[in-house]
């Protein structure tokens, strides 16, 4: 089993029966290891303008503010201005950075799942040029790490690893394939060697 | 050593040292962090990639025509600051005469009374950002005491400016000292906060307007 599968087996446990410690060091050690030169340059440049809620749906249907995108990945640019950032040794010797705690990353799986739909309007709107987007993206992938993923998505990504399909259906998605292909008189190219397309 | 010599004396020194220090680590840190390669196939050819990359420096001068109604007020709030800031920062004589000795050129300044003119406007509108910064939901939500710091540390650069040039509440030489200590500590300060966007604003626009021009976006 690849490093990849084992983290998804581990992960599909519920996060209720991971301690809080651990969801956080799951999350941050996901994220902080994610974060390249270019994420952290995306992170260094907001000026918290605010101008990305203007952009965002979830903003302008609501008007709260909590739904700012740049806000949903307010806990992971705490965390890599803590551990990553230039300046992290201050941040921690004089505190200016507080510990991503649990209760926060609870509260951001809303933020991150539920009210973000990934249209990149907020990326098209900042006047630094930040690709918020991009962050969201990094900041879910931390989330599914610390197991604080809705848990459909780990059901759906363990079904596509056991079967190679994410949805369950009556027969396998090999033959679904095969015979879509010979009803519609298509060739359906599969398991080709270094294919340039995945299907 | 009266104030005024320690204010452009060794704490302009220091002020410099770290400023410049503290700018190209803040550059250097995140640049050391690894580069993630891209596996992605490119939509868009080298030059394409690279050309995303200075439109996206233009294009994001400017609101976005579908985002105009809601971000234009406050947009227009920002540009005129900071114009007035460039205006009072680099066309005073006195300023110019002082980045001449560091730099080794001069250029024409606008007369004083313009200067004292702007500067009073710049500051009106300072008034009005930190007035937006705690009025407005979003704004007070997402700031911090870099915000604040930063705004505090400007404007303190501002008034201390106008009072030397204005001659009110000291003698010249105590209102210049301390107006040149506000530039010390806003120097100092420059490389840990959100000042640093100076430096990031142009870069920023580039390398993810590239980015996108990668992946066949336009920005």
């Amino acid at each position: 089993m690849s490093d990849t599968a084992g983290a998804l087996v581990a992960n599909l446990a519920p996060a209720q029966a991971r301690t809080p410690e651990a969801r956080v060091a799951g999350a941050m050690k996901g994220f902080v290891q994610e974060v390249g030169a270019l994420s952290a340059f995306r992170l260094e440049s907001c000026i918290h303008c605010g101008i990305c809620a203007d952009a965002c749906h979830f903003y302008i249907a609501t008007e709260d503010p909590q739904y700012t995108p740049i806000w949903k990945v307010e806990p992971f640019k705490q965390a890599y201005k803590r551990e990553a950032s230039p300046f992290a040794p201050l941040f921690k010797l004089f505190g200016l950075k507080r510990e991503v705690t649990a209760d926060q990353l609870e509260h951001w799986q809303h933020l991150l799942f539920d009210s973000c739909n990934m249209c990149g309007r907020c990326s098209l709107i900042c006047p630094m040029g930040i690709d918020v987007a991009a962050l969201i993206e990094q900041a879910r992938h931390a989330m599914f790490d610390a197991g604080l993923a809705p848990k459909e998505l780990y059901q759906k990504a363990a079904h596509q690893r056991d079967t190679g399909q994410p949805e369950p259906s009556a027969e396998p998605y090999l033959d679904q394939l095969l015979g879509i292909g010979k009803r519609f008189g298509v060739d359906i190219p599969l398991d080709n060697p270094e294919a340039e397309i995945m299907l | 050593m009266d104030l005024l010599g320690f204010a452009r004396g060794p704490a302009l020194k220091v002020a410099l040292v770290i400023f410049i220090l503290g700018v190209v680590w803040r550059i250097v840190g995140f640049a050391l962090l690894r580069i993630r390669r891209d596996l992605n196939k490119p939509r868009a050819s080298v030059f394409k990639f690279l050309t995303g990359g200075v439109i996206a420096v233009g294009t994001r001068s400017w609101p976005h025509p579908e985002f105009i109604a809601r971000t234009g007020p406050g947009e227009a709030l920002g540009y005129s600051y900071h114009l007035g800031l460039f205006a009072v920062v680099l066309l005073f004589t006195p300023h110019i005469i002082f980045l001449g000795s560091l730099f080794g050129i001069i250029w024409p300044g606008l007369p004083s009374s313009v200067i004292t003119v702007i500067s009073v406007l710049t500051l009106t509108l300072f008034l009005a950002v930190l007035f937006r910064r705690v009025t407005n939901p979003v704004m007070r939500m997402l700031s911090n005491f870099d915000d604040y710091f930063s705004w505090f540390i400007t404007m303190a650069v501002l008034v201390t400016g106008l009072a030397a040039t204005a001659h009110v509440g000291a003698r010249y030489e105590t209102l210049l000292a301390w107006h040149i200590l506000s530039v010390d500590v806003l120097l100092i300060w420059f490389p840990f906060g959100k000042l640093m966007h100076a430096f990031y604003i142009f870069p920023s626009r580039a390398i993810n307007g590239a980015v996108l021009a990668r992946k066949g976006a336009t920005s």
